[in-house]
């Protein structure tokens, strides 16, 4: 039997059964439908939890807290940071796509600031910096964002005021006893530092209530750019820097990146060194106090991890493999609903076939005796089943798909905003899409097998006798 | 050389206790061309052979031969082609599709081909001329009259230019003159080529188109005349 005919019969029967095929179909619609819209859903919050809340193809490689670190183990070093020799050998492992170290503020400052946000400013007695590798935040700044030492820049001119300096500088001038900015300072550009979205969240889940201030939304995120902060350096309310000039300088947030410190400033990696050197030392300013690490792939994470061990080092864990497994959990336990949908109405198409089956017992019988094999009546049979299996699965997609953008808009327009509230709430992958479909095929492909053997045995001549 | 041959042929419905005896030792054969007429009562057995004639009904004893081959050693896929290409069936009930136009019934054995047949629009209009039904390819089975039900049938059977024809009470469920007409259309269709055709009836004026006569009771041969050779000669 060629294909065209094939085609051309089953055209003809689903069209002579069309309600009929329509009403079993419903189940198959319903159920990949459902099936597509959790897995959706499921990529959709994996998306956000382990690409923008916990990225799992980066990890952070920190000095292993009971050796001491890396320099440790292998130098016998008093440091409990991470060197240049020891990134470097990290870089060159297999797996590792980038390396982008990471140097905490090792020495007490404090700050304050926050009026053009909320209307007063907010201070710290302990304020916690961290720098990094400006190339790790490139991408979630505003294009054309300077996130670099601004101090090569600096005109230091001699000031007392900040309308002493020409902008963008203002003046940076040391701290008396008491804490007080004094005597004559130098003009230079405020520090650029980049925020955390859990920084937002902390402020607007216990601060902002604590202090009758309104939560910072979308829009203030937004306006957050720009906005200055004092950085009184060497200095805190716990105690002070053991060398340096403890002064006050600038700071100005340049953005908003989940690769910030949670709770904190972050800074440029050259800040925190200069600043550290100055404050903490050679030894502060010349090992990591960590390292992110970016994976080629998320699968490379064993291998990668085992070279971080042998460096000496360890994988701070994020938590990342534990929402990534509930992620997954829930995704399978709604997955496993809508997949007893489709099994259920796999077999409501099997029975509505073995129905058609009865009922075109004559006119199976009548093909037969005209030449059709028996691998023709199931050819027949399992066709119209595969098409009624393609057509309701592209429906389901279809109607995932409206339903998804029917929640996204729901989302956006109903739900206050969130760290992390996703704009899409949905990610449709088309191998996923495809294996739906698939599935939704070979289900109703499936459900049709035993009914096409059946009409195969039919014997022609019985079936003759009971007219077409 | 005979196009059919059978030999000793036994067929039972139901147990050996309960059942009923539909062919009892039938041995038969039929040469290329020829018009034979299966005649018998209801129940003499005479659909059975045709079932079995036409491979059918494979529940049987005895050896059935067409153009030489035991159709019983044919497989599935053998089997089909052979009734696609060889045998065309005409039945009493027409069987035909009712949703689907007559051109499109016509050309259903076409379907089940493995190659595609050339020219099947063409065919199909001349077997649809040669029934006499030119200009009804549209329409739909229940449009028509029984007689010209049963000429969509007989178009279906030709379609595939069959070598042997097998009738079985075509003209059952058609009144006296409707049904002369379809026994003359198969006399002139039998008389315009090399057609063998096995009319299996109870009704006697079968006989006047029939070059022979096959009596069937009980399962059995009763008598086996050369009408139309005999009186020819």
């Amino acid at each position: 039997m060629r294909l065209v005919a094939l085609g051309d019969l089953v055209v003809r029967d689903l069209r002579r059964s069309a309600g009929t095929f329509s009403v079993a179909a419903l189940g198959i619609v319903a159920g990949i439908g459902t099936l597509a819209f959790f897995l959706g859903l499921g990529e959709g919050m994996r998306a956000v939890v382990l690409g923008r809340i916990f990225p799992i193809d980066r990890i952070e490689v920190v000095p292993r807290s009971a050796s001491a670190g890396a320099v440790a183990a292998n130098d016998d070093a008093p440091s409990t940071g991470i060197d240049e020799s020891t990134v470097r050998a990290l870089r060159a492992t297999m797996g590792v796509r980038a390396v982008f170290p990471k140097l905490r503020i090792l020495f007490p400052t404090s700050g304050r600031g926050g009026r053009e946000l909320i209307g007063r400013d907010i201070g710290t007695g302990e304020l916690v910096a961290d720098g990094i590798d400006p190339a790790l935040v490139r991408g979630d700044l505003p294009a054309g964002t300077d996130f670099s030492d601004p101090l090569p820049r600096a005109s230091n001119h001699p000031c007392v005021r900040d309308v002493d300096c020409d902008e963008p500088e203002m003046c940076e001038r040391p701290l008396s006893r008491e804490g007080h900015p004094t005597g004559e300072g130098t003009c230079s550009p405020p520090i650029p530092i980049v925020i955390s979205p859990y920084l937002v969240e902390v402020f607007n889940g216990a601060i902002a209530p604590a202090h009758r201030l309104p939560p910072l939304g979308d829009l203030l995120l937004r306006s957050a750019q720009g906005i200055e902060l004092e950085w009184d350096l060497g200095r805190a309310g716990l105690g002070l820097a053991r060398q340096g000039v403890q002064r006050r300088a600038h700071a100005r947030v340049a953005g908003i990146s989940r690769q910030a410190i949670d709770i904190g400033i972050t800074v440029p990696l050259a800040v925190a060194r200069r600043l550290n050197r100055e404050f903490a030392g050679d030894d502060a300013a010349d090992h990591y106090t960590s390292v992110i690490v970016q994976l080629r792939h998320p699968s490379d994470t064993a291998a990668v991890s085992a070279r971080v061990r042998q460096l000496g080092l360890e994988v701070r864990t994020s938590g990342a493999e534990q929402m990534g497994l509930l992620v997954t959990l829930i995704t399978l336990i709604l997955s496993l609903t809508s997949v007893i949908i489709v099994v259920v109405a796999a077999l409501n198409i099997a029975h509505v076939f073995y129905t058609l089956i009865a009922e075109r017992r004559g006119e199976l019988g009548l093909m037969r005796a005209v030449g059709a094999s028996r691998w023709d009546v199931r050819a027949l049979v399992l066709a119209e089943a595969s098409v009624v299996g393609i057509a309701s699965s592209l429906l389901g997609l279809v109607v995932a798909r409206l339903a998804a953008w029917g929640c996204d808009r729901l989302a956006a327009t109903r739900l206050p905003a969130f760290p992390f509230k996703p704009e899409h709430w949905f990610v449709f992958r088309a191998a996923e899409m495809i294996a739906v479909v698939g599935f939704g095929l070979g289900a109703c492909f499936l459900s049709a097998l035993a009914p096409a053997w059946r009409a195969a045995r039919i014997q022609p001549a019985d079936a003759l006798a009971g007219g077409v | 050389m005979a196009l059919l041959a059978t030999t000793d042929l036994r067929k039972r419905y139901g147990d050996a206790a309960t059942g009923r005896v539909a062919l009892d030792g039938v041995t038969l054969s039929v040469d290329r061309g020829e018009l034979v007429a299966v005649l018998g009562t209801s129940g003499s057995g005479k659909s059975t052979l045709l079932h079995v004639l036409g491979g059918l009904d494979d529940s049987y004893t005895g050896s059935v031969k067409l153009d030489g081959r035991e159709i019983r050693d044919l497989g599935d896929t053998e089997l089909s082609r052979l009734r696609q290409r060889t045998i065309g069936f005409v039945f009493q009930s027409f069987h035909l599709v009712p949703t689907w136009r007559v051109r499109q019934n016509i050309a259903l054995p076409a379907s089940f081909a493995r190659e595609r047949v050339p020219d099947l629009e063409r065919r199909v209009r001349e077997v649809v001329e040669l029934v006499g039904l030119t200009g009804r390819e549209n329409d739909f089975p229940t449009s028509l009259s029984g007689g010209q039900r049963q000429r969509v049938a007989i178009a279906r059977a030709l379609l595939m230019k069959p070598s042997l024809l097998l009738c079985d009470e075509p003209t059952g469920s058609l009144d006296t003159q409707t049904g002369a007409q379809i026994l003359e259309l198969f006399r002139e269709i039998h008389a315009a080529g090399n057609l063998t055709l096995l009319l299996i009836t109870h009704e006697e004026r079968a006989a006047a188109i029939s070059s022979r006569i096959v009596r069937l009771e009980a399962g059995r041969v009763a008598s086996d005349e050369g009408v139309a050779k005999e009186s020819a000669a």
